[in-house]
């Protein structure tokens, strides 16, 4: 018997502590939360990874979306050059001046229509020289004259392409306060003989020019590159190697365009930018996980009174009130639990007082049969054997055994108004008379105590009330109030009006009760007198229940109880007043 | 006011006429080649109207012994070939005893082989490459402005003067014309760095094509050559362009820019008006208002008088070249004699608009190259000659030396 106690008692200890792990670690506001969290969260970090890829990928993005189809224009472009100044050559070479110039050997003389050709096609920015050079490559005019040159650059350190029917030697790179070049030669054929070179001695710049178009010093810039040997700047001048990131086809033999790292001037901003965005998407994920974190202590502040408070409901106690000052629904729940708490109260309180007075009325139909009948049968006995007594002593005996009975008779009697209250025949009641009474009935015993009685209050305040339990009720409490004065002391009445009820006061300053002893004086066989039947206070509040009214105490101890009684007007009193 | 400019000149010859000239003396034929109309075609336009004011001022001295000049204009358009042209029927069919002018240096060079092979003098006026006279001359070309040696020869004593580095070598970086005039220039400064000591580095060379109209690429390779000053070698539109474009690369901030040649030619600032930079270190062969004597203040309000504005430097080479042949026919003993005539010319002292109190223009006879005063100034607010709000000050002047500058360099022009 004792270790199934125990195990009831674990039992319940589990049950609570099941009901309050929710509460403190993921009740349902958290975990909704939690998932929200997550929810926000992950498209973030994943925008976030997805930009960082991005941005980290951009040049390479930029040279695979656009620059690419640039690189191949630009070399498209450059091969028309070459083309152009091909065809160029192609037309002076071919010119029967020119044969004739070649085949006067010693004596070449160039002729006027040569020569305003030569100088006409010589004006052309992108050419800086025209030369007709023999066989042996020595040159033999220069067109124009000025621009003549020295000395022929060696041919074996310079690049050389033979294409078709010309062949390009250089570049020559900028030197000593002069710009570079590059020759384009086309042999002079009679008879499938070579009889000399006409060159273009071209302007470097004007072929490397066509490259701008691709520069991005910031992030790139080409080169143009001859037999991986030569590389050359936009402009003409030589060039470092660096990183090359993409290149074109050979716009000519030997020749490409390479696309190489710039200055990299965005690459500092660029990764600053990179990991602002990176700090300011990781403060942000703190921050929703901040702001999740509070709405979640908020809604669990408000969650966690209503469920501790249907716990408490669950577990009998209709006492725990939930705070009413949540937000929009919230507010509306606790309100709404706050009602349905109190109703349900109410409820299993009626319930509980219908079936307890139900088993009392069975009680007392069974007290009244099986101990007031044959009690009457020995009163009645102890009656007769008393009137042929003879003997004085026996008689005093049998006095003090009517007397018993009748005691025990009244002890049952009280019980049965208790457990089965008349019901209340309301007529208007004068309150003053009904005090009066009631004081002359008490003053004997007020006396005797050196209680002070002393009325005051609206002397025309009507009650619709049963005379007979108005009586009773202020016996009831009035004798409880010199009870609770052994010294003596002062017992006031007083009667008044108060929001349409007859409102009635009766104070003592006798010892007084705590708090635990209020809890417990309206339960029926409750009593603090050895003699007491613990009956007269649930008496006087059911009486005064039946009659519409209601009853309040408070008490201090060592400072005295007050009991205030409400009841309704008598509506004929009322109406006369009014 | 142009009186006391003729005054002068009529000064200097002598007020007495020769005696026993009887006979009026067959006017001296000349043919200018200038761009009147394409590139560089106000600098032939501002030739023009200086020939005239010179040929006006010439009627207009009393002086009977000047000669009669007749000079012919012809618009070259810059071309090369078309200037050749136009030399060749100046000398066969209109017989001219003169040829002048020219603005371009390689066009200068393609006619004076013209002119040595027709033994025919030219006075060039407004071109500036050294080779004309040193590899190029021959005993008929004579030069009436500075050339490009001179101006750089000043701006190597400028920068010795004003930019040597205590710690470091000075970087320099040049960008000129592609061609002989702006490697010309650009040998002659590193020269005369050497000389005067300068310790400097290369930081760049660049040579964008004669009449440029997209420096970017250039621009963008000068910025990051971290270079301490930027020569510039470009003249007319090209210098406009240059400036105008530079302002957006920041050129101007991270580096000093100078120009010795060209840059202070008044159709420069002309042309910028308020996007003329402040503070650039520049020079021309004439200034509007430098020296600031009253021939030169004459001059300079006598053209704008004429022409409704205000003179390039072209104006000032063409006044000069006008009044060079008058000068040498005049005295000459026979002016029918190319040798009197040479000797005359080299013998050449003109007192111009452009020389400050104290010196007068002095012809050297051995380069046949005319030695004059180069100022250098920098750009500051000045709107008294508009349109230009921008003229130069804080002037550095610089003197000739006693003769055309020879330097020993191998270097032939590409």
């Amino acid at each position: 018997m004792q270790h199934a106690s125990k195990d009831a008692k674990n039992w319940a200890k589990d049950e609570r502590l099941k009901l309050s792990l929710p509460i403190t670690r993921l009740n349902v506001v958290r975990r909704y939360l939690l998932g929200a969290l997550f929810a926000a969260l992950i498209p973030l970090a994943l925008i976030a990874g997805l930009y960082d890829r991005y941005s980290a990928n951009l040049l390479n993005n930029l040279i695979a979306n656009r620059v690419e189809t640039n690189l191949e224009a630009t070399a498209a472009r450059m091969s028309n050059f070459m083309a152009v100044q091909v065809k160029r050559l192609e037309n002076i070479a071919d010119l029967p001046d020119a044969t004739d110039f070649f085949k006067a050997g010693s004596k070449n003389e160039v002729s006027l229509l040569l020569s305003d050709i030569l100088s006409l096609e010589a004006e052309n920015p992108d050419i800086y020289a025209i030369e007709l050079s023999d066989n042996d490559g020595t040159i033999l005019h220069t067109v124009p004259r000025t621009r003549s040159r020295s000395q022929p650059p060696s041919h074996s350190t310079l690049p050389l392409v033979q294409h078709e029917s010309v062949e390009v030697l250089g570049p020559v790179l900028p030197d000593k306060g002069r710009p570079g070049w590059f020759l384009i030669s086309k042999p002079v054929m009679v008879d499938h003989q070579k009889i000399g070179t006409v060159s273009l001695r071209m302007r470097l710049a004007s072929l490397t020019e066509q490259t701008g178009a691709l520069v991005e010093p910031s992030v790139f810039e080409p080169q143009i590159v001859v037999f991986d040997r030569v590389r050359l700047t936009p402009v003409g001048t030589a060039a470092a190697p660096k990183d090359v990131i993409a290149m074109s086809r050979q716009f000519f033999p030997g020749w490409r365009i390479h696309l190489v790292s710039g200055r990299n001037d965005y690459q500092e901003p660029k990764t600053y930018i990179r990991y602002l965005l990176m700090f300011v998407a990781v403060l942000t994920a703190l921050g929703v996980i901040f702001l999740f974190y509070k709405m979640s202590m908020r809604l669990s502040g408000y969650l966690q009174p209503l469920s501790k408070g249907a716990q408490a409901v669950a577990n009998g106690d209709f006492s725990v009130r939930v705070i009413e000052d949540g937000p929009g629904e919230l507010g509306i729940l606790a309100r709404s639990y706050n009602r349905m708490r109190e109703q349900l109260g109410k409820l299993i309180e009626s319930r509980v007082e219908v079936e307890r007075r139900a088993a009392l009325g069975s009680m007392a139909a069974g007290i009244a049969h099986e101990i007031r009948n044959p009690l009457t049968t020995v009163s009645t006995t102890v009656h007769g054997l008393k009137r042929s007594e003879e003997d004085p002593m026996r008689k005093e005996m049998f006095d003090v055994i009517s007397s018993e009975i009748a005691r025990a008779d009244d002890a049952i009697s009280e019980f049965l108004n208790y457990a089965r209250p008349s019901d209340p025949e309301k007529e208007p009641v004068s309150v003053k008379e009904a005090f009066r009474t009631i004081k002359t009935l008490i003053s004997a015993t007020a006396h005797e105590k050196h209680v002070v009685i002393s009325i005051s209050g609206e002397s025309d305040l009507v009650l619709l009330i049963d005379p007979t339990h108005f009586r009773q009720i202020l016996l009831n409490l009035m004798l409880n109030a010199i009870e609770a004065m052994p010294g003596g002391g002062h017992l006031t009445i007083r009667a008044y009006r108060d929001s349409g009820h007859a409102v009635l006061l009766i104070a003592d300053d006798g010892i007084g009760m705590d708090d635990t002893l209020q809890t417990k004086i309206m339960r029926p066989f409750f009593t603090t007198r050895a003699n007491g039947s613990g009956l007269g206070l649930p008496i006087t509040k059911q009486l005064v229940d039946a009659n519409d009214g209601t009853i309040a105490i408070e008490s201090e101890p060592q400072v005295g109880t007050t009991i205030t009684l409400t009841f309704p007007f008598s509506r004929q009193t009322s109406g006369e007043r009014s | 006011m142009r009186c006391l400019l003729a005054g002068a000149f009529a000064l200097l010859s002598g007020l007495a006429a020769p005696f026993g000239a009887s006979a009026e003396p067959p006017a001296v034929k000349v043919g200018c080649l200038f761009p009147l109309t394409g590139p560089g075609g106000l600098y032939g336009r501002d030739s023009a109207v200086a020939v005239q004011m010179a040929l006006d001022d010439l009627s207009a001295l009393a002086v009977p012994d000047y000669p009669q000049l007749d000079v012919k204009i012809a618009d070259t358009r810059s071309k090369a070939l078309r200037s050749v042209q136009i030399a060749q029927s100046f000398i066969e069919e209109d017989e001219i005893d003169f040829l002048c002018g020219v603005v371009s240096s390689s066009i200068a060079r393609a006619v004076s082989a013209k002119a040595l092979k027709h033994e025919v003098f030219f006075i060039g006026t407004d071109h500036a490459s050294p080779s004309l006279v040193s590899e190029d001359l021959h005993p008929y070309y004579f030069r009436v402005s500075n050339d490009t040696r001179q101006s750089m020869l000043a701006g190597a004593k400028y920068i010795a003067e004003n930019h040597r580095l205590a710690d470091r070598p000075l970087r320099i970086a040049f960008v000129g014309p592609d061609y002989e005039y702006g490697y010309q220039a650009w040998e002659d400064l590193r020269a005369f760095l050497d000389q005067q000591d300068v310790d400097y580095e290369v930081s760049g060379e660049y040579w964008p094509k004669l009449f440029e109209t997209d420096y970017t690429l250039y621009l963008q390779q000068l910025t990051a050559s971290s270079s301490d000053i930027v020569v510039s070698g470009h003249w007319g539109l090209d210098l406009v362009t240059f400036v105008k474009q530079a302002g957006q690369f920041d050129l101007f901030e991270e580096a000093q820019f100078m120009n010795f040649d060209a840059g202070a030619n008044y159709e420069i600032f002309a042309e910028l008006g308020n996007d003329m930079p402040l503070g650039l270190v520049l020079s021309a062969r004439h200034h509007v208002n430098w020296p600031p004597t009253e021939r030169n203040t004459d001059f300079v309000n006598a053209f704008h008088a004429r022409a409704g504005r205000y003179p390039s430097y072209a104006a000032q080479g063409a006044y000069a070249g006008v009044w060079a042949i008058a000068e040498a026919v005049r005295h000459a003993e026979d002016p029918s004699n190319k040798d009197h005539i040479r000797a005359e010319l080299e013998g050449l002292v003109l007192p111009l608009p452009e020389d400050p109190k104290g010196f007068m223009s002095t012809m050297d006879p051995a380069s046949h190259q005319l030695l004059q005063v180069q100022a250098i100034g920098r750009t500051m607010f000045n709107n008294r000659y508009p349109p230009a709000t921008v003229q130069l000050g804080d002037w550095s002047v610089y003197f000739p030396p006693d003769s055309w500058p020879k330097l020993n360099q191998g270097a032939s022009a590409d």
